[in-house]
């Protein structure tokens, strides 16, 4: 036999494929197009695009993501409800529960004790909005507290090996606003939908609720220790850990370290 | 969207278990893969093809994983791999042992079957080079193999 014989027999593949966990990766990738789809900017995929040989895709009609291109039935609009005064995290379970998703924006802490809360909303408690993903704005006050002159908040876009979350996650972006002594972690982004880490009393661990339909999931973030300092500002590594529950009792987690440094963006 | 997947995710999941090397992480990687070329669906120029450049997101993915070790702690599931699958042995010990760049060639060529345009168009490469890396892993192979031609 050649060697080319030989390489092809030892590469064969025969290997079955785990339906249940197919059934996963359809619904993450479902989510997945259905966010490239609200970005509104899909162009249709025709069968001309594709390669010629043994499509059976053109056959059954393959269609990209457009709006309304896909096969999935419209919910029946439900009416937001009120979230002000909720902490961001109770805020994001009130909305999920409804199919529905929070795009969250900073606000000025006005009122003494009102840092993390929401003190905003839009559209207002009682309007309509469409699972799932109908967005609702909220407006979370910023926790006052004093931050060392070390240069910008950081945010450094990071791919902190999502890869064994059965999730949709295709980026993890850490904000830290480094301080004399430490460092102070307030919020996380996960594929633009921001998370307000909290500290959990007893541990070094900041903790977010991640919101994300059928799934259970929460974000730890060590507080992590000054690296070194570079330029503007200290080099920070921190301690990502990532755990995710599904409804069918299993669980997944990833651990990874994310360096995180002032200046970048 | 399901007949898109189910026509590319088995091919995925190979893909991400020839390159990344590890059968047990595999669905993972395919995963993370289809999930990050779907939802970057709308920046896809549809005068391309859909399937080589999902193909090539797919093995940069696999690639990524593989360079970043894989760390990782999969909790929940004590079920065993029902492959069984031990160690790779005899020929696949070689490949595996082979520079990065000429042991990807070899399984894109021999794995998955693609020709060299196609392994130079996933890669990114001249087809020239793709040709080159494989001979020399070839005769890598056949030396420490002693395989007759």
């Amino acid at each position: 036999m050649s060697l080319e014989d030989t390489l092809q027999v030892a590469l064969r593949d025969p290997e079955a494929l785990d339906p249940r966990r197919s059934e996963a990766a359809l619904r993450a990738v479902t989510d997945a197009a259905a966010r490239s789809r609200r970005r509104g900017q899909v162009r249709r995929i025709t069968a001309a695009t594709l390669p010629a040989a043994g499509l059976a895709a053109a056959a059954i009609g393959l269609w990209a993501i457009l709006p309304g291109g896909d096969e999935e039935p419209a919910a029946p609009p439900v009416s937001v409800p009120d979230v002000r005064g909720l902490r961001e995290d109770q805020a994001w379970a009130r909305l999920r529960a409804l199919g529905l998703t929070a795009d969250v924006v900073s606000a000025p802490s006005a009122l003494p004790g009102a840092g993390g809360t929401v003190v905003a909303q839009r559209p207002s408690p009682g309007a309509n909005a469409t699972p799932p993903g109908g967005q609702v704005r909220i407006s979370v006050a910023e926790v006052a507290s004093p931050v060392a002159d070390v240069g910008n908040p950081v945010a450094k876009r990071v791919y902190a090996g999502m890869g064994c979350i059965p999730a949709s996650c295709d980026e993890l972006r850490l904000a830290a606003w480094p301080r004399r002594g430490g460092i102070r972690l307030l919020t996380a982004t996960i594929d633009g939908q921001r998370i307000r880490l909290h500290p959990v009393p007893g541990t070094d661990y900041w903790q977010g609720s991640l919101p994300r339909s059928g799934v259970a999931a929460r974000l730890l973030a060590a507080r992590g220790t000054l690296d070194a300092w570079a330029g503007a500002g200290p080099t920070v590594v921190v301690d990502v850990r990532l755990r995710m529950s599904l409804a069918d009792g299993s669980a997944y987690g990833h651990r990874a370290p994310v360096v995180v440094r002032p200046g970048w963006g | 969207m399901s007949a898109l997947f189910a026509r590319h995710w088995p091919l995925a999941c190979r893909t991400a278990r020839l390159l990344g090397g590890n059968a047990a992480t595999a669905e993972d990687v395919a995963q993370e893969a289809l999930v990050r070329a779907f939802g970057r669906l709308h920046r896809f120029d549809s005068s391309r093809r859909f399937a080589p450049w999902l193909r090539r997101v797919v093995i940069n993915t696999a690639l990524n994983h593989r360079r970043r070790g894989g760390r990782l702690a999969h909790l929940g599931d004590d079920t065993p791999d029902p492959s069984g699958r031990a160690e790779p042995a005899g020929v696949l010990r070689l490949v595996d042992g082979l520079p990065e760049d000429r042991r990807v060639v070899v399984l894109l060529r021999f794995g998955l079957e693609l020709t060299p345009s196609e392994i130079a168009e996933a890669l990114g490469v001249p087809v020239g080079t793709v040709n080159s890396r494989l001979n020399r892993a070839l005769a890598d192979l056949r030396t420490r193999m002693e395989v007759p031609r």
